[in-house]
C-alpha cells in the first residue's frame, strides 16, 4: 500500500517538474505572402516614386492592424531598374521596415520575374505551410530585357499559376499588354493609374484584398476574385 | 442597382426614429459592413452593405431583435435601426475592452504574456461567461451563429472577467431564412461546411466548444503538428473534422506539440466534454455538450485553481493532500492553500474516518474550493451545480493575531446565520457580517443544509490531519 502511494506521488511530481512556457506552445501562424514587384526605372523619378513609397507605407500600416491566430501577412519587395533585386525578403509584417525606393536605370522586368520565381520556390522564405501569395506588379514603362520567357516560367510554376496576381500601370507610356499577360485572368482587370494619385487607391484595394483573404474561411482560395473590391472603388479606371 | 459606397467620416446618418448621428471615424471595415464612432462617444454605428436578401427583411430582423428585449447580459444589441438610404444600426460602445483574440494570440509576445492576461483562472471564468451567454441566447430561442475571436470583447483589465458579444445582427431564429452569415473560419460546424445547411443550436455548441478549447489550450482542436506544418489544404480538412481530435484518447494520429498540454489546463471533466464535442460531436451534432454543461464544468475548474504567491499565475491544485503546490508556470513550490470541501447533507460524514472521506472525495461527492482572496464562496453553486445560485455567499479574508500570524476566515455575506463546529465538537454561530475562522476540521453548516469542511488551513503549523 505504502509503495503504491509513493509511486503515485512520484509520478505526479515528475509530471510537474516541467514548467510551462506558454510562448513555446503558441502554434506558428501560416505566412500569407504579399510580393511587390516595383518598377524603379528613371522614368519613375519624382512624383511617381514618392507616391509609390507612400502607398507601400500605407499598405504596411493597414497590414499591421490585422491580428489573427491563423495567418500572418509577410511582405517582400523586388525592385527592377537596370537590373532586379529583392530588397526586402519575405518578412512577417511586424518585423518589416518598408525601405524607401529610389528611381534610376532602365526596366529589367524580366529579371524581376526570374527573382519572383526563385522566391516562390525558396523553402526558406516560403515554407510549404504558406498560403498562396499575392503578387503585385507596378510599372510605368516597357520592359527592355528578355521578359517573355521569364514571365511564362513564372506563370507555369505551381505557386505562380495559383497566386493572386494584380497589376497597375502608371501613366500613358506603360506597356499594358505585359501587365495583362502577367495578370492573365479574365475577371481581374489591370488598373490604369493615369493620375499618379490613383496608385494610392490601387494599393488600398490590394490591402483590402489581402486582408479579406486573411480572415476568409479559406485564405488559400484565390477563386474569390478581388474584382468586387476593385469595383467598390469609386472611379478607378481599368484597362 | 446603384453602386454602394460607405459613408465618409463627417457624414450624418439618421435612425428610423429620426435621431441623427454624426459619424466621426471609421473603426474598421469588413466584408459585410463598417463600424463608425459617432459624436456621442457612447455609441457606435454599423453600416452594412446591402445583403443578398432584401433590405426590408434585414430591417424587420433588426426591429424584431430590438423589440424582443432579450435578457442576455453580455450581448450588445442594436438600439435603433438606420433609416434609408443606409442599412445598419446603432449600438452601445463597449469601453475598456479588447478582442478575445488577445488572450489566444498576443499582439506582442512577452515572457509573462499568459499570466499578464489573467492566466488559467481568468480564461476559465471568461470561457464560463461565454457558455453562460450562449446558454441565455439559446433560452431565448435564438442562435448566435458567428462566435469568433473578433466578436467577443473582454475587459482590458486582467482582474475583470466581463465579456460582451457584438455583431448581434447575426442572431437568428433557427430554421428561418435570415441567415446571411454561416460563421467564422475555424468555428463553423463540420455539417455546415459539408452540407451547406443553415446554422442551428448544435452549430453554436460546436463554435462554443472550439472557443473554450482554443482559449484554454491555445490551439485549435484539430491543429495537430502535421496540419500546422503541412500545406494549407490540411487546414480545410481540420475544419471539417476529417482529422482526429488532437486530444483524442484512442487516436493519436493528429497529436500536437503546439498548444498547452491539455492535461495541465483542462480538468478531467473539461477533457471529457472536449472529447464529446470533437469526437462523437463531429458526426452527431447533439452529442456536443450543452452550454450549461460547459458552464458548470468551467466554474468548477476555476474553483480548483490555486494562485502562485510568487508569479501570480494559477494552476490546478492536485487533489492529493500530501503533494506540494508547484506552480505550473514558474516552477515555484509553495505551501498548499486552504481548501474547503463542500458536501451534500449527509449527517454520517462526521463519523467518517480519513480513508472513507478520501473515498468520498474521489467519488466526486465533495466539491473542492481552493481559497484565496479572489475566490468567492457560493455553496449552492458548488454543490447543486446551479450556476445562478448566490445564496449563502461568503468571501475569504484574513486577520493577524497577537503573534502576527495570519488567521484565515470566511466572511458571511448572506442574510442568514451559519452554524459551525470545530474539531473538538464545540458549536458556534456566525451571524451575517461575521467571520468563521478557519481551523483544521472546522465544519460550516449552511442553512441550505450544505456543509463545508476546512482542509489544511495552516500548512506551516499543521499537517497532522
Amino acid at each position: 500500500m505504502g509503495i503504491l502511494k509513493q509511486s503515485v506521488t512520484d509520478s505526479y511530481c515528475h509530471q510537474h517538474k516541467m514548467q510551462i512556457n506558454p510562448n513555446q506552445f503558441l502554434p506558428l501562424r501560416r505566412p500569407l505572402p504579399v510580393i511587390v514587384l516595383a518598377d524603379v526605372s528613371t522614368s519613375m523619378e519624382g512624383e511617381k516614386i514618392i507616391t509609390l513609397n507612400a502607398a507601400l507605407a500605407e499598405m504596411h500600416q493597414k497590414f499591421q492592424t490585422v491580428h489573427d491566430t491563423r495567418s500572418e501577412i509577410h511582405t517582400a519587395i523586388i525592385t527592377f531598374a537596370s537590373n532586379a533585386q529583392q530588397i526586402l525578403s519575405l518578412t512577417p509584417v511586424e518585423n518589416v521596415k518598408i525601405p524607401t525606393l529610389a528611381a534610376g536605370g532602365t526596366t529589367a522586368m524580366g529579371a524581376a520575374f526570374n527573382i519572383a520565381l526563385e522566391l516562390l520556390q525558396d523553402e526558406q522564405q516560403m515554407p510549404k505551410r504558406s498560403y498562396l501569395p499575392t503578387l503585385v506588379l507596378v510599372s510605368d514603362g516597357q520592359p527592355n530585357d528578355p521578359w517573355e520567357e521569364a514571365l511564362q516560367k513564372l506563370l507555369d510554376s505551381d505557386r505562380g499559376k495559383r497566386a493572386v496576381r494584380l497589376a497597375v500601370g502608371i501613366g500613358d507610356d506603360c506597356d499594358f499588354d505585359v501587365l495583362k499577360r502577367f495578370v492573365n485572368h479574365p475577371e481581374i482587370p489591370v488598373v490604369r493609374a493615369t493620375a499618379v494619385s490613383k496608385l494610392m487607391d490601387f494599393f488600398r484595394v490590394v490591402s483590402m484584398s489581402v486582408m479579406a483573404r486573411s480572415v476568409a474561411q479559406n485564405p488559400n482560395s484565390t477563386s474569390n476574385s478581388p474584382l468586387h473590391l476593385l469595383n467598390d472603388d469609386d472611379d478607378l479606371p481599368f484597362d | 442597382m446603384p453602386k454602394f459606397s460607405f459613408p465618409k467620416p463627417g457624414a450624418v446618418v439618421r435612425d428610423t426614429e429620426g435621431r441623427r448621428y454624426k459619424l466621426v471615424a471609421q473603426l474598421n471595415q469588413g466584408m459585410q459592413g463598417a463600424i463608425y464612432t459617432s459624436e456621442d462617444e457612447s455609441i457606435l454605428v454599423k453600416v452594412r452593405k446591402p445583403p443578398d436578401s432584401s433590405s426590408a427583411d434585414f430591417h424587420k430582423h433588426l426591429r424584431i431583435l430590438i423589440r424582443r428585449n432579450l435578457e442576455v447580459d453580455a450581448l450588445v444589441l442594436p438600439r435603433a435601426v438606420l433609416d434609408e438610404p443606409y442599412l445598419g444600426y446603432v449600438m452601445d460602445r463597449v469601453n475598456d475592452s479588447i478582442s478575445l483574440v488577445e488572450l489566444v494570440y498576443p499582439k506582442i509576445l512577452t515572457t509573462n504574456w499568459h499570466v499578464a492576461t489573467g492566466g488559467l483562472r481568468r480564461r476559465l471564468r471568461i470561457a464560463a461567461q461565454l457558455a453562460r451567454t450562449i446558454q441565455q441566447i439559446h433560452r431565448n430561442g435564438l442562435c448566435y451563429v458567428d462566435l469568433s475571436w473578433q466578436n467577443v470583447l473582454v475587459s482590458s483589465d486582467p482582474k475583470q472577467t466581463f465579456i460582451k458579444l457584438i455583431d448581434a445582427d447575426n442572431l437568428i431564429v433557427p430554421g428561418t431564412s435570415f441567415a446571411e452569415v454561416m460563421g467564422s473560419p475555424g468555428f463553423i460546424a463540420p455539417e455546415i461546411l459539408k452540407e451547406s445547411r443553415f446554422p442551428d443550436h448544435a452549430c453554436d455548441r460546436w463554435s462554443l466548444a472550439v472557443a473554450i478549447f482554443h482559449l484554454l489550450v491555445l490551439n485549435h482542436p484539430f491543429f495537430g503538428d502535421e496540419v500546422l506544418e503541412g500545406e494549407p489544404e490540411l487546414e480545410e480538412m481540420a475544419y471539417r473534422g476529417e482529422l482526429p481530435f488532437i486530444d483524442s484518447r484512442d487516436n493519436k494520429q493528429n497529436r500536437s506539440t503546439k498548444g498547452l498540454p491539455p492535461g495541465r489546463v483542462l480538468t478531467r471533466k473539461l477533457r471529457d466534454l472536449s472529447r464529446r464535442a470533437f469526437e462523437n460531436g463531429v458526426a452527431d451534432p447533439w452529442a456536443r455538450p450543452s452550454p450549461e454543461e460547459w458552464l458548470i464544468a468551467l466554474l468548477e475548474a476555476a474553483d480548483q485553481t490555486a494562485l502562485c504567491p510568487k508569479c501570480g499565475a494559477t494552476t490546478y491544485l492536485p487533489e492529493m493532500r500530501g503533494t506540494p503546490f508547484v506552480c505550473d508556470w514558474c516552477g515555484e513550490t509553495s505551501d498548499r492553500p486552504i481548501e474547503l470541501g463542500f458536501f451534500d447533507v449527509d449527517p454520517a460524514i462526521d463519523n467518517l474516518d480519513e480513508d472513507e472521506r478520501k473515498e468520498l472525495i474521489r467519488n466526486k461527492k465533495a466539491h473542492r474550493l481552493v481559497l484565496d482572496k479572489e475566490q468567492r464562496i457560493l455553496p449552492n453553486r458548488l454543490v447543486n451545480g446551479d450556476p445562478e445560485a448566490t445564496g449563502d455567499a461568503g468571501q475569504f479574508g484574513t486577520k493577524r493575531n497577537s503573534n502576527n500570524e495570519s488567521i484565515f476566515g470566511i466572511k458571511n455575506w448572506s442574510q442568514n446565520t451559519w452554524a459551525t463546529k470545530d474539531a473538538a465538537g464545540n458549536k458556534h454561530t456566525c451571524p451575517p457580517g461575521d467571520y468563521v475562522w478557519l481551523f483544521n476540521q472546522t465544519v460550516i453548516h449552511f442553512p441550505s443544509g450544505i456543509r463545508a469542511k476546512v482542509r489544511n488551513p495552516y500548512p506551516n503549523m499543521g499537517g497532522q490531519a
